[in-house]
């Protein structure tokens, strides 16, 4: 019981070193960078495309 | 800015803690190779020899490609973003769409029923591969639905226990090894399917087992590869949670995911269509004499391990996270063995679960279709990439995520609505259509986009006026 106790704590400072440091004003983390709109627009028309030229190539067009 | 969170569901080495960017593995190439990885199981030759029971080549391929690009571009946008910006695990990030105790559900309906059910089908696909090897090789007679097949089936489960204790560094490298292999085996059995048949005879094979109308013939065949990519739900998101940029994040989805289960189904409906077997331990001897057959089945065997430890992975991650602290204080090897054991307890059905996977495959869709629209959704238009780092670890009331005792009804009745737009389509058990529409919309896609609109309409109207979610005003 102890030893879970000890065990929890430590998660919970590293959890909280964690955030703090990713929540900081000037992290550096180009993850953290969002994805631009047209970056998804180009996602969906990719796919979108991939998906009606093959209906197109298999009805024989 | 510091403060303090009061945490139910971290761990430490393969918890779900946020990521740091140092930790961070993945490029666009390794995204690539592990999505290569898991995308190429055999899981892919099967469902190609499932869709190979309701069209013929032609056919088949088409509804290979447009169900699994749908889906995977999807899947990929409701998981990948989310996980990868914040590094964190998906169902610890799930909470900012369904709420800390609503993931728990979550994870109890869908993920049991999912992983155990997917991985129970790998297990006895390594099983029959192994008999096929034994039967072959040292004179047993190993039916496909004896206890023999149940027993390899257990040993698959006990190694990718062993490896899923080494954490996602080991996948990562066996994925190395095992994912550029796999497209060898795929090669190889290309070769020797057209050393045997020419094109045109293929792509003259009959379906095997197809209903009398053809256009419903072939909705229900890219049905079933929409269930497939949409199936990819709750593993994608915890793979992402390592890429280096958003654009690692999603792209390899494409290169990987997509390119590379279409490869391995084409392959699987040609050879189901050429040897009039969908059951891909029933190809490789006749396909491939006594030797390279041997080879490809203990091949197919390692692939199919992979697999099972990448849907266990995030499973067990899943469980942790949402079992919170009772579940915190199990150490990484009893929780992942005890959540096998589900697995090895279905594995002594071969016949019932590995003949019937596409029906468990269908029921899976009329879940996972409608919960990628809701979390696309709610990351995309409703929280616009901004979510709360500290509150996704906090249980607290008052908190973002909180909503009402951390459920956050409105998703879930999205996902109700979801599921039964799906339904009132198509019939997951018969795989017949409900509704006429079927053949034109198919079932997964109307599911997902009107889950996804219940939530925006509900979430505007009911929750963000409320104060609820911490979305934006």
């Amino acid at each position: 019981m102890k030893e879970s106790v000890v065990h929890e704590s430590e998660i919970q400072k590293e959890l909280n070193r964690r955030l703090d440091i990713v929540l900081r004003d000037g992290y550096q983390d180009p993850a953290r960078a969002d994805i631009s709109s047209w970056e998804l627009v180009l996602w969906f028309s990719f796919a979108i495309l991939i998906a009606v030229v093959t209906a197109v190539i298999r009805t024989g067009v | 800015m510091a403060g303090t969170t009061n945490f139910t569901g971290a761990s430490s080495a393969f918890g779900t803690l946020p990521v740091l960017k140092e930790e961070r593995q993945l490029g666009l190439l390794d995204h690539s190779w592990v999505n290569i990885g898991i995308a190429v199981a055999t899981w892919a030759f099967l469902l190609g020899g499932t869709t190979a029971m309701f069209v013929g080549a032609r056919d088949g391929i088409a509804a290979i490609i447009i169900g699994n690009v749908i889906g995977v571009s999807i899947v990929s946008v409701s998981v990948c973003l989310g996980t990868s910006k914040y590094g964190v695990e998906q169902f610890t990030f799930a909470r900012s769409v369904f709420g800390r105790a609503g993931v728990l559900m979550l994870v109890c309906i869908f993920l049991a029923i999912y992983g155990v059910g997917w991985s129970s089908v790998l297990a006895i696909m390594f099983g029959r591969a192994i008999s096929e090897v034994t039967n072959s090789t040292a004179g047993t007679t190993i039916g496909p639905n004896d206890l023999g097949v149940t027993a390899f089936a257990i040993i698959a489960i006990a190694i990718s226990w062993v490896l899923l204790w080494k954490g996602p560094t080991a996948v990562k490298w066996l994925n190395r090894i095992v994912g550029p292999g796999k497209l060898a085996l795929c090669a190889g059995i290309l070769i020797l399917l057209f050393a045997e048949k020419s094109w045109s005879a293929i792509a003259a094979a009959a379906p095997l087992q197809p209903f009398e109308d053809p256009s419903t013939n072939f909705m229900v065949a890219v049905e079933i590869n929409l269930a497939a990519s949409f199936g990819w739900w709750p593993i994608l998101g915890n793979i992402a949670r390592f890429t280096k940029t958003p654009r690692a994040a999603l792209w390899p989805n494409i290169t990987g995911i997509f390119a590379a289960a279409v490869v391995g189904e084409v392959i699987g409906l040609l050879a189901a269509l050429s040897l009039g077997n969908f059951d891909p331990t029933a190809w490789m001897i006749p396909l491939g004499g006594m030797t390279i057959g041997v080879i490809a089945l203990l091949f197919i065997g390692l692939a199919n391990i992979t697999a099972i430890v990448s849907i266990f992975y995030g499973m067990c991650l899943a469980m942790r996270q949402a079992g919170g602290r009772r579940f915190e204080n199990i150490p990484w090897g009893v929780l992942t063995g005890a959540l096998f054991i589900p697995v090895i307890i279905v594995s002594f059905f071969p016949a019932q679960i590995y003949d019937n996977f596409f029906v468990f495959l269908a029921w899976t869709a009329l879940g996972f279709a409608p919960l990628s629209g809701v979390t696309a959704v709610d990351y995309i238009l409703l929280r616009r990439g901004q979510v709360n780092s500290r509150d996704l670890y906090r249980d607290e009331p008052g908190t973002d995520y909180a909503f009402w005792g951390g459920v956050n009804w409105i998703a879930f009745v999205a996902l109700v609505v979801g599921g039964f737009v799906y339904y009132a389509l198509f019939n997951p058990l018969s795989l017949t259509a409900h509704n006429a529409l079927f053949n034109v919309i198919s079932a997964s896609v109307p599911s997902c986009i009107a889950a996804g609109l219940v939530h925006y309409a509900l979430t505007k109207s009911l929750l963000r006026p409320g104060g609820r979610g911490g979305y934006a005003v």
